[in-house]
């Protein structure tokens, strides 16, 4: 395609750019001016493959960016002035299959239909009617509205009468809506009123039960009113009372519009672009919605009454006209939002408070064309949608699909293995967790198996390439704590074989350890009363020599299944991990170190709480020694670095 | 120290003893409230405004130079008064006091005082406030050379028992400055005393006595060292060698083993103490000369000065004597006397070195918790708590334990940290039942017997400290101490205990209105239930702190999402435990745990049902929602009352395709006033 490219002269280097950088908004709007501008422009006379490049162009750019409104309505101009009408057709209609919300898309395309004046009345009229419910109620929808009156006026096939009565059911439902030109319609309508209805025709335009209420129930009367000789003053006195009621309407309205001006005032850019939009933009859209949430949680909305505890309760008119309002202002939002997940998601919430399940689900799915690969909310969200509909295997596959793509991000592997857990762990139900001992213990879990892989080739790939930083995997060792199908023993050992990997340099593996041990001591611990004499024996071995120090988590564990770890030993798990997090550890600064020191004495001091139980029997008994000592050396020294920037400061 | 104007002293914290005595035998237990802010001025201050714009400006701005100078000045200013009441005399006392009580490093504040003192009370009375200018800051050169004067101006030189006290005062002066770098004007008083004395003793025990000085002076590495050498050089030969050697110990053990001749032997001595010291001073020098600011002042030091302060520190600590070293700490603790590192630093070299010198330990620790450390910063505090403990002093323990407490009256978090470390404390010095059994006493009778009990107790707690606790409880205290209990009954509990007693508390303690706003005890209640793996109490806790916590919404959904986290862990085992039809009930749970966290804000069930509860109504109809929604999200205007509505709507989900019936209205009475409102 390129040597035809350069031979139609068309050898710009913005396809290249663009080829190279397929996310960039930019160079695809350069890419496709540089082509339509080439040559003299693009014409009916332009050659079959630069129309046709053209046209692949577009395709691909509104495949990508399905919400640039502008585009589609640009590609199908293009078309109408190749002559190709029914491609522009198919261009409308395919733009709003992507944005059946679209007021621009909506309105270029009636437009389009009606210039072309090849049209049947009814289907044209049915055209009218599907827009008028998807966008009738947008806020800027007036230049619809304008184009149907004028559509009415100008091309009703039935007769006057119909034209006129059509004409009033528009401007009726119309001075309902808050629409920014609400006055204007109502001005209109208002002149409907005083001139387009008299006593023959009254009937039409009032039902039996409002013609009752205002005397003219019977159709005699009204002919009698109309021969009357002061027919022109009681039609007069009719249309005054008629007319206060619509004051009313207009008022009410009014006040709505009042209200949401102040939201609608803050959009700015109500178009899709890749650029970020401002915080205030995204917070008026979040208020905006909140504004009309809430308003159905209003009495005379009462959709979500306390006293009513079934959840299909029927709808109220009212009710359903905030649901679409909501619908239409959460598609417009999105428009421009696109590429923010969290609109999507508050969309996913709000259809799923409104029961409209599935719904919900396919705006999730929707979701994933527009945010970013790498942003995992709305997919995560997705896979609890699937599981709440209990169809576990298909979330299983999607948590695959993102495995294979996000292998390297520890948030995806936390679904993942609890689908494997909750799918495939034979030995989840058959145990009954941190108790069990005997020959069940020899097959290990199979979560704890899987974690134990991934970790194992992250390392290995790291040893190989040198390049991978793992660390952020440390997250592992607090997921293994919330599995309850894997023994402590097996979460002991877990951690034993990871003691002198690249996890020991991080905060979390060892936080996580010692609050296995701080948890689990039920499990762990000795009675320390019995070996008051080993314990403190071994702390000062231990605090002499590094090297025992390396092998202590193995020496606990090497010691039978179930074996109890007395406090002196955890100290000694401290001091290692101690040591490891605040001086070894270049790649933390001082700030993180600072907090790790915190973090760490905190933890400690709670271990330390009961270790004197045990070696000071009375308050009289003055000696102290060990671990109040250490504690008083670590604030005192630990605090202590040279950096004059450090948080101590 | 950006945040310096904000920092609060331990002299902002009220008194202390009140505390330690028991309410009910001390007579007057009320709080005392501090001088430094009175409600209101005295009627004989109302003509002078200046004075009480000034006041007013300091007690807003306590830490604030500029405006303590303004009032300082202010207050000086009633000098001119003529005559001079006592009303007045009453507050230029209080505001030096004041001052220099926060301050007490202000020697030039403390100058002022003392010729104020003079003008107003004569000369004992400002002799007195000079001597305690010392106590509070005994290592200002000027305040010592200005008390040395005085005495000599107005003490009777020929009586031999003043002198001698004299000696003394200077002999006592050297010990606090006389090894600072440059004390010289200090040592030449002193040289100059002795000099000049008329004392009829004969001039050989003159020049003994300076002799006595001069060996001292010329051994420490001062600015004016050489000088120093040249005037004893000078004094030396008023001397044979032997009396040399009769009068000076050292220099008779240094030669003892030379072969040379005694003048040789003596000289080369001398030269070699000229030698060390000028090394000494050379050393230094680099520190020295950059050694800046040496006063204090109220402002932020500069990085190149603590950069300076901490390698000249570090550079004494290896290679000056215990004296150079506490003196080199004491010079830079005065302009750097709010910086907790060079506190520490203090005490740890004290503590590594001099372990036995308690009394000095006690005395830097005093200074740094008491008087110079912010109450935001409290390394030094914490670790005088386990000082303490190592070195066994429960008593003063105990106490310091109460007078921290008090301290932190205003910061409910660090009020907590430090009773925690308390009780941990207790928890350390007496066994588990007796520390279960006063708890559980002390706990009943704060709620009136109201508490659920998990041991047989006694009246009487066994421990005093205990009892004394009683005298302190509040609100905020109490939490913590139930936190403390609970987790001792199962986290910190050595034996196996029961699981359902303990959880049958838990259950209880949670619907205490005290609790509900404590972080520490849900969070605890949460480790609990996850230790013993109880799926639907844990669901229970969770639903209760949900609906009713009156903690920030931040916790409550971090909380929950460990909830959630944890129980897409366990899925297969929670149906089975919880007896469910299926793992699909699981799911459903985590779903509507995440809908109730996730949703916009319309529709978060029990973030409402929270507030309605906080709000104190019971009711929880939707029109409360709404306005407590209107109430806690300001931005949403939604005036449930007021809002004219068309309560026929047409349908807009719909076409119209017949006519309509005339629109009917709510609320339209107020249409017209709302219209005017929109109108303008």
């Amino acid at each position: 395609m390129m040597s035809e490219l350069e031979d139609y002269n068309i050898s710009d280097d913005k396809l290249l750019h663009l080829l190279k950088d397929p996310d960039s908004l930019p160079k695809w709007m350069d890419a496709i001016k540089s082509i339509e501008e080439s040559n003299d422009g693009i014409t009916k006379k332009s050659s079959t493959i630069k129309k046709s490049l053209l046209r692949s162009v577009y395709l691909s750019l509104l495949k990508r960016f399905p919400n640039l409104e502008n585009y589609w309505i640009r590609f199908a101009n293009l078309e109408l002035s190749l002559g190709n009408t029914s491609g522009a057709e198919i261009v409308f209609l395919n733009a709003l299959k992507m944005l059946p919300y679209s007021l621009k898309i909506w309105v270029e395309f009636l437009r389009l239909r009606i210039n072309l004046s090849n049209f049947e009345y009814s289907e044209m009229k049915n055209l009218f009617k599907s827009a008028e419910l998807k966008i009738g109620s947008h806020y800027h929808s007036s230049e619809f509205w304008e184009l149907y009156l004028d559509f009415e006026e100008n091309y009703n096939a039935v007769s006057k009468e119909n034209m006129k009565y059509e004409i009033f059911l528009i401007l009726r439902k119309v001075i309902e809506l808050p629409l920014h030109q609400y006055s204007y319609f109502y001005s209109k309508f208002s002149n409907f009123l005083s001139e387009e209805i008299n006593f023959k025709n009254i009937r039409a335009f009032l039902t039996q039960a409002d013609l009752a209420k205002l005397g003219l129930a019977n159709e005699e009367k009204v002919k009698a009113l109309m021969k009357a000789e002061d027919s022109a003053a009681q039609l007069k006195e009719l249309k005054v009372k008629v007319k206060k009621i619509f004051t009313d309407l207009y008022i009410s309205n009014a006040y709505e519009v009042f209200k949401i001006y102040q939201y609608e005032s803050k959009l700015k850019r109500q178009y899709f672009h890749t650029t970020a939009l401002p915080k205030q933009e995204l917070d008026a859209w979040d208020s905006y919605l909140n504004y009309l949430e809430i308003k159905l949680l209003a009495p005379d909305a009462a959709f979500f009454s306390s006293s009513s505890n079934s959840k299909k309760i029927n709808k109220t008119v009212i009710q359903n006209n905030l649901i679409q309002r909501i619908i239409l202002t959460h598609e417009r939002c999105l428009i421009s939002t696109a590429l923010y997940d969290r609109f999507w998601v508050r969309y996913f919430w709000f259809l799923i408070n409104i029961d409209h399940f599935a719904d919900a689900k396919n705006i999730l799915m929707r979701a994933s064309n527009y945010i970013p690969v790498s942003v995992l909310s709305t997919k995560l969200l997705l896979i609890d949608a699937e599981n709440y509909d209990g169809n576990y295997l298909t979330s299983r596959d999607m948590i695959m699909k993102f495995l294979a793509k996000f292998s390297k991000s520890p948030s995806v592997w936390k679904p993942f293995l609890d689908s494997e857990n909750l799918l495939l762990n034979s030995s989840n139900t058959s145990r009954t967790g941190s108790g069990s001992t005997g020959n069940e213990s020899q097959q290990k879990d199979y979560v704890l198996k899987l974690m134990d892989q991934s970790l194992q080739s992250l390392l290995d790939y790291k040893s190989a390439t040198g390049i991978n930083n793992p660390l952020n995997f440390d997250v592992f060792f607090q997921y293994v704590l919330s599995y309850d199908n894997i023994s402590v023993s097996e979460k002991l050992a877990f951690f034993k074989d990871y003691e002198s990997s690249i996890f020991k340099n991080s905060a979390t593996y060892w936080t996580s350890l010692l609050k296995f041990l701080v948890f689990n001591k039920d499990n762990l611990f000795v009675d320390t009363t019995t070996t008051t004499t080993t314990t403190t024996t071994t702390t000062t071995t231990t605090t002499t020599t590094e090297n025992e120090t390396e092998s202590s988590l193995k020496s606990i564990t090497s010691q039978k299944t179930e074996t109890p770890i007395s406090y002196s030993e955890i100290k000694v798990l401290f001091d290692q991990s101690y040591q490891i997090l605040t001086n070894e550890n270049p790649s933390n600064n001082a700030n993180q170190r600072y907090n790790n020191k915190l973090k760490l004495f905190h933890l400690f001091e709670n271990i330390i709480v009961n270790i004197q139980e045990n070696r000071i029997k009375a308050p009289e008994a003055k000696k102290i020694n060990g671990s109040i000592d250490e504690l008083f050396e670590m604030h005192v020294n630990s605090m202590l670095t040279d950096d004059i920037n450090s948080a101590f400061w | 120290m950006e945040d310096f104007e904000h920092w609060q002293f331990p002299v902002d914290s009220k008194n202390t003893k009140v505390l330690l005595q028991d309410p009910s035998t001390s007579t007057d237990n009320k709080e005392k409230s501090l001088p430094s802010v009175p409600k209101e001025y005295p009627s004989f201050l109302k003509d002078f405004p200046q004075w009480t714009t000034a006041r007013t400006r300091v007690n807003e701005n306590l830490n604030n130079i500029k405006c303590w100078e303004e009032l300082m000045k202010c207050t000086e200013n009633f000098l001119m008064i003529k005559p001079l009441n006592d009303n007045f005399k009453k507050v230029i006392h209080s505001t030096f006091n004041e001052l220099l009580t926060r301050f007490p490093l202000f020697f030039g504040y403390w100058k002022k005082f003392v010729s104020i003192e003079f003008q107003l009370n004569g000369l004992d009375a400002s002799i007195s406030i000079l001597s305690r200018s010392l106590d509070s800051f005994p290592n200002s050169i000027e305040l010592w050379i200005d008390y040395a004067s005085i005495l000599i101006t107005n003490n009777n030189l020929n009586d031999e028992e003043s002198v001698e006290k004299l000696r003394a005062v200077f002999r006592r002066g050297i010990t606090k400055v006389g090894w600072q770098f440059l004390s010289h004007p200090f040592w030449d008083k002193y040289i100059s005393f002795e000099t000049n004395l008329k004392l009829n003793n004969g001039t050989y025990d003159k020049n003994c006595r300076l002799y006595k000085i001069y060996s001292q002076v010329i051994k420490i590495p001062l600015h004016q060292y050489s000088r120093y050498l040249t005037e004893f050089n000078e004094l030396r030969k008023n001397f044979t060698s032997d009396q040399l050697l009769e009068i000076d110990e050292e220099l008779k053990i240094a030669i003892k083993e030379s072969t040379k001749d005694k003048r040789t032997a003596i000289n080369e001595y001398f030269a070699s103490i000229f030698s060390i010291t000028s090394q000494g001073v050379a050393a230094r020098w680099k520190y020295e000369s950059k050694f800046k600011p040496n006063y204090f002042n109220l402002v932020p030091l500069q990085h190149a000065s603590l950069e300076i302060f901490q390698q000249y520190l570090k550079f004494e600590e290896l290679n000056g004597t215990k004296q150079q070293i506490i003196t080199l700490y004491e010079r830079v603790l005065v302009p750097a006397a709010f910086y907790e590192k060079f506190w520490i630093m203090y005490i740890r070299w004290l503590t590594t070195n001099h372990a036995d010198d308690k009394e000095k330990i006690n005395e830097v620790y005093n200074r740094a918790i008491n008087i110079f450390l912010p109450l935001s910063k409290n390394h030094v505090r914490f670790s005088y708590l386990f000082y303490l403990e190592k070195i066994g002093e429960y008593d003063e323990l105990n106490s310091t334990f109460l007078i921290f407490i008090n301290f932190f009256s205003q910061s409910p978090e660090l009020k907590s940290a430090i009773f925690t470390k308390f009780l941990n404390f207790l928890r350390r010095s007496m066994s588990y039942e007796d520390y279960i059994n006063d708890m559980n006493i002390v706990l009943k009778k704060y709620f009136k017997g109201n508490f659920p009990s998990s041991t047989s107790n006694t009246e009487e707690t066994k421990s005093s400290n205990f009892k004394k606790l009683t005298y302190i409880l509040d609100d905020s205290l109490v939490c913590v101490m139930i936190n403390s209990y609970i987790n001792s009954l199962w986290l910190f509990n050595n034996k196996h205990y029961n699981k359902s007693q303990v959880l049958g508390i838990f259950v209880e303690l949670s619907i205490k209105e005290l609790l509900r706003s404590n972080e520490e005890f849900w969070v605890n209640y949460f480790n609990f239930t996850k230790a013993i793996q109880n799926y639907g109490a844990m669901k229970k806790m969770i639903h209760l702190l949900r609906t009713t916590g009156r903690l920030s919404p931040q916790f409550i959904n971090d909380l929950s999402n460990l909830y959630i986290d944890y129980f897409q862990s366990n899925i297969k085992k929670i149906a089975l435990d919880v007896k469910l039809p299926s793992t699909m009930e699981v799911h459903k749970e985590i779903f509507e745990m995440k809908q109730d966290i996730q949703s916009p804000i319309a529709f978060q069930k029990s973030h409402k049902l929270r507030i309605s509860s906080t709000e104190g109504n019971k009711s929880t109809t939707t029109d409360q929602f709404d306005k407590v929604l209107h109430r806690s999200n300001g931005n949403i205007g939604f005036e449930v009352d007021e809002r004219p509505l068309v309560s026929n709507q047409l349908p807009i989900y719909e076409n119209l395709i017949d006519t309509p019936n005339l629109p009917t209205f709510k609320n339209v009475e107020k249409a017209s006033l709302i219209a005017n409102q929109i109108g303008s």
